[in-house]
């Protein structure tokens, strides 16, 4: 039985998300009816048999699809209970948290050239509990799309937009913990090259030229808030640092 | 063919437009009848929503928002349901719940709506939705084996006490002599009572309504019915004299509150009634929780900017209102709008 919609188009996606009670177990339901919401859908289902099998060879898709028509389509998801960080708390204070999910992806997804993308892989789309960290909502995931560490540079970036609220320019202080929590993953050999030539440009630039993964609303998106110039600004001193750890 | 399209068939005429019809000749729509005709003709020849785009920019959303069918879930659908849309008017619902289950019958008085929805249906190859021009007022019980399984009132039930014409910007502004026999409570439980009996053993209605005790009310905010403030928070005879004297005609747009909603429910005949508390409202639902739950971490739904993107004063102190009310008071019974879900 339903007990809650907790989303209803938001969030950069046509599809509808509730919370319910189905055999006295609780699951996340999603339900779309047009084709993007279905597209997007479609792509968490392949998303978390992806995740799944990487966290755990034996393990089954938590994702069931169980409603298709032709312009509808209804998922089941199983709930997964822990604490969902605020992705608006800015880099400073959430700075632990990013840590321990960078290593979690570490962990999870392979180093390379052309690696899988989460596509929302925001501080808000990750349940951390006392045993792991687990990542939810893969609706704009994509099999081996994006040079690796695509995810990790979202994460930190939309961190640090969010973060700013009213302010136009990041603080030194940001900009260290930005470059340090990169480092990290670039020590661990999950950033490919164009990736730490230009973290930040890189990303943006992706984006824009491939709107498909993300659907209509991405110009919307917080990692946008930056303008060129100062993307270009901290890329620099991104990229200063990187170099300097690799050699 | 189902048995309800059968007996919808062998009831009534149908016209050139393949909609059928039993004589009513009654009217209700937000746009006036000049409007809607033209509406209703100019999408006869297909691109239904640029036309409606073109012509009446605001109802886009209105009646093509994915948002809208957020509600549908609650009524846990295995797809293979014969449901009835009662007053469907454009099939804002008629066509999500047609993509989800097996048939759909949407009933309306308003010929004009009902054209414009069969344009839709054609157009987005929609074939299993039959349409039927009808008062909502005088349905027939249908036989034993065209019983159905769902039941949408959707916006309706309050507007069934009326029984003249509504063109809704008129119905507002002019004061029009108008009488009605019997209150509008005795109506609202005749058409709910008669909608039960038409459900199969294990069939289910849905019902979204405004709650009578809104908070937005307690602020003077115009009822959405009367477009005058007051009107549902005050007792039904003081509600009536205030309409009187105001509109010349009593005030016949009873809603009711969470028990309110659920005695009705249940005097109709309805075995079990779940209730759901719908924020901002049940049309664009952004928040949709079962009255047994906590409102813990509520956050405010009432959207910041107005449809230009602007921030507004009135917005940001509704937002206010909506966490005062509902974040810290945790007053459930004053949520805007109230969805049930009845299983007969």
């Amino acid at each position: 039985m339903i007990q809650e919609l907790l989303r209803n188009g938001s969030h950069f996606s046509a599809h509808a998300t509730y919370l319910a009670e189905v055999h006295g177990q609780k699951k996340i339901v999603k339900a779309a009816a047009d084709p993007d919401g279905i597209e997007n859908l479609k792509r968490e289902f392949r998303g978390l048999e992806w995740y799944t099998r990487r966290r755990n060879p034996t393990q089954g898709n938590p994702c069931r699809i169980v409603a298709e028509k032709r312009e509808y389509l209804r998922t089941e998801i199983d709930y997964v209970e822990g604490r969902i960080p605020d992705c608006r708390s800015g880099l400073v204070r959430s700075a632990a948290d990013l840590r321990s999910l960078i290593s979690h992806y570490c962990e999870i997804w392979p180093k390379g050239n052309r690696v899988p993308l989460h596509g929302d892989f925001s501080l808000g789309n990750a349940v951390f509990n006392e045993k792991s960290i687990y990542i939810i909502d893969w609706e704009h995931f994509a099999e081996d799309a994006v040079p690796g560490g695509f995810d990790v540079v979202y994460l930190l970036l939309e961190t640090l937009c969010l973060g700013m609220r009213m302010r136009s320019k990041p603080s030194p202080e940001e900009i260290k913990i930005l470059a340090d929590l990169l480092a990290e993953a670039n020590t661990r050999g999950h950033l490919a090259p164009e990736v730490v030539r230009s973290p930040l440009g890189f990303l943006v630039g992706y984006m824009k030229a491939n709107p498909g993964f993300w659907g209509k609303q991405m110009p919307k998106f917080p990692v946008f808030k930056l303008s060129g110039n100062e993307l270009a600004y901290i890329d620099t001193l991104l990229n200063a640092r990187l170099s300097r750890e690799k050699k | 063919m189902n048995e309800l399209a059968r007996f919808i068939r062998s009831q009534y005429a149908v016209d050139s437009d393949g909609i059928f019809y039993d004589g009513t000749k009654r009217y209700w729509s937000n746009l006036d009848r000049a409007e809607n005709r033209s509406l209703a003709d100019a999408v006869k020849e297909g691109g239904v929503r640029q036309t409606l785009g073109r012509r009446f920019p605001h109802l886009e959303e209105v009646i093509y928002s994915p948002k809208r069918q957020a509600g549908l879930e609650l009524l846990e659908l295995s797809g293979d349901e014969v449901c009835v849309d009662y007053g469907c008017m454009w099939g804002a619902l008629t066509l999500p719940l047609a993509r989800r289950t097996r048939f759909v019958l949407g009933i309306d008085q308003t010929l004009e709506s009902l054209q414009f929805l069969k344009a839709r249906l054609r157009e987005e190859g929609i074939d299993n939705a039959v349409l039927l021009r009808a008062d909502l007022n005088a349905l027939p019980v249908f036989p034993q084996n065209a019983r159905i399984d769902v039941a949408l009132v959707n916006g309706v039930l309050e507007w069934v006490p009326e029984t003249g014409d509504v063109e809704l910007k008129s119905y507002y502004g002019k004061p029009r002599e108008r009488k009605y026999s019997g209150t509008p409570l005795k109506h609202q439980e005749a058409f709910l009572k008669r909608l039960h009996e038409n459900l199969a053993p294990t069939g289910k209605l849905y019902l979204a309504i405004e709650n009578r005790y809104d908070f937005k009310m307690f602020f003077g905010v115009p009822d959405p019915h009367s477009n005058l403030p007051f009107t549902s928070l005050l007792p039904r005879k003081a509600a009536d004299k205030i309409s009187q004297m105001k509109l010349r005609r009593p005030y016949v747009n009873w809603t009711y509150s969470l028990n309110g909603t659920k005695t009705l429910l249940e005097r109709a005949g309805f075995s079990k009634v779940d209730l759901y508390l719908c924020f901002p409202d049940y049309r664009f639902p952004e928040k949709i929780i079962r009255l047994d739950r906590p409102l813990d971490g509520f956050r405010p739904t009432i959207a910041s900017s107005n449809s230009k993107g602007k921030k507004t004063f009135a917005r940001l102190a509704a937002r206010a209102a909506e966490r005062f009310f509902f974040g810290i008071l945790k007053a459930k019974a004053l949520a805007p709008a109230i969805i049930a879900i009845g299983t007969k």
